[in-house]
């Protein structure tokens, strides 16, 4: 995904993404950039949340 | 067949607060488009936001939504089948609304989207009684977005496909993007899309230098040089 959200970063004339949320039939993958460069945490969640939620809790 | 149901339904989510940009599409085929620039970067973002659909599609999961949030905006991706809905968001976006509304339009037009084909259509097609929606945005959302992305833009995105076709003779996908990346980093260029046509030519030529072996690196700039000529208008 890395390979897709650098592409559309430079297409949209950004430098970095900071959060991704991806939500298919089986639930959620969450990730946020952390403090570190290059470091991420998420979540994976097997409930649809909504993406205020989401971001609130990756946020914590 | 008439779209102007769906392109209307589509537009009307513009109006929704913090919106700076919507795109309906099916593969190649763009249904609605009023994104706050250049139709060429409005195509590259469809083209790679397929590409991601597609290999999530090739392992078999089907995805409902991506959001994506950047330093200066919030790209939402909601899709129905092979339709993509797709939104550029400002920070004051509710993006589960925009979600919701999203989804129920997708719903309400399945059977229409359906039968659309993914291969682009001439725009005569689409719109065969003309008409036209006008959409209005509020101004500073709008000089918001194009301070970041820019009004006049080059074919930087083209360009770096030629690149990174001529690249993947030597090296694997992933290694030739970071290549781009790292020289796009190097040269402390913010935004390749401004570049005028002269630099985006030494940008591309800067990439393939990069390459350790002289003999191949003249190959890939003969092929690279090749694989550009048919982008000069």
């Amino acid at each position: 995904m890395g390979y897709y959200t650098d592409k559309l970063a430079e297409t949209l004339g950004m430098r970095r993404l900071e959060l991704a949320i991806v939500e298919d039939r089986e639930g959620q993958t969450s990730i946020s950039a952390a403090q570190q460069p290059g470091s991420w945490h998420g979540a994976v969640s097997s409930h649809r949340r909504s993406i205020k939620h989401v971001r609130e809790s990756l946020a914590r | 067949m008439s779209l102007n149901s769906v392109i209307t339904a589509a537009a009307a989510l513009q109006r929704l607060e913090g919106v700076a940009g919507v795109m309906l599409f099916k593969g190649r085929n763009t249904i609605h488009r009023q994104m706050p620039f250049s139709e060429i970067r409005a195509d590259n973002l469809r083209e790679i936001i397929s590409q991601m659909l597609d290999g999530y599609r090739q392992v078999r999961r089907s995805i409902r939504q991506i959001y994506l949030e950047f330093d200066g905006g919030t790209l939402l991706i909601v899709t129905q089948d092979e339709t993509v809905m797709l939104f550029f968001l400002t920070s004051r976006a509710d993006a589960d609304l925009a979600a919701s509304a999203a989804s129920v339009m997708l719903n309400d037009h399945a059977a229409t989207l359906d039968r659309l084909s993914r291969d682009p259509q001439p725009a005569a097609q689409r719109s065969p009684d003309g008409i036209e929606e006008l959409v209005v945005t509020s101004p500073r959302a709008l000089t918001q977005i194009t301070e970041k992305a820019g009004t006049s833009v080059n074919q930087w995105g083209a360009v770096r496909q030629c690149v990174e076709s001529v690249l993947g003779k030597v090296m694997g996908r992933a290694q030739a993007a970071n290549l781009v990346q790292r020289t796009i980093t190097e040269a402390q260029i913010t935004d390749p899309y401004r570049l005028n046509a002269s630099d985006v030519r030494k940008l591309a030529v800067k990439v393939i230098e990069h390459v350790p072996n002289t003999s191949k690196r003249r190959q890939l700039l003969v092929e690279l040089d090749a694989a550009m000529e048919h982008l000069q208008a």
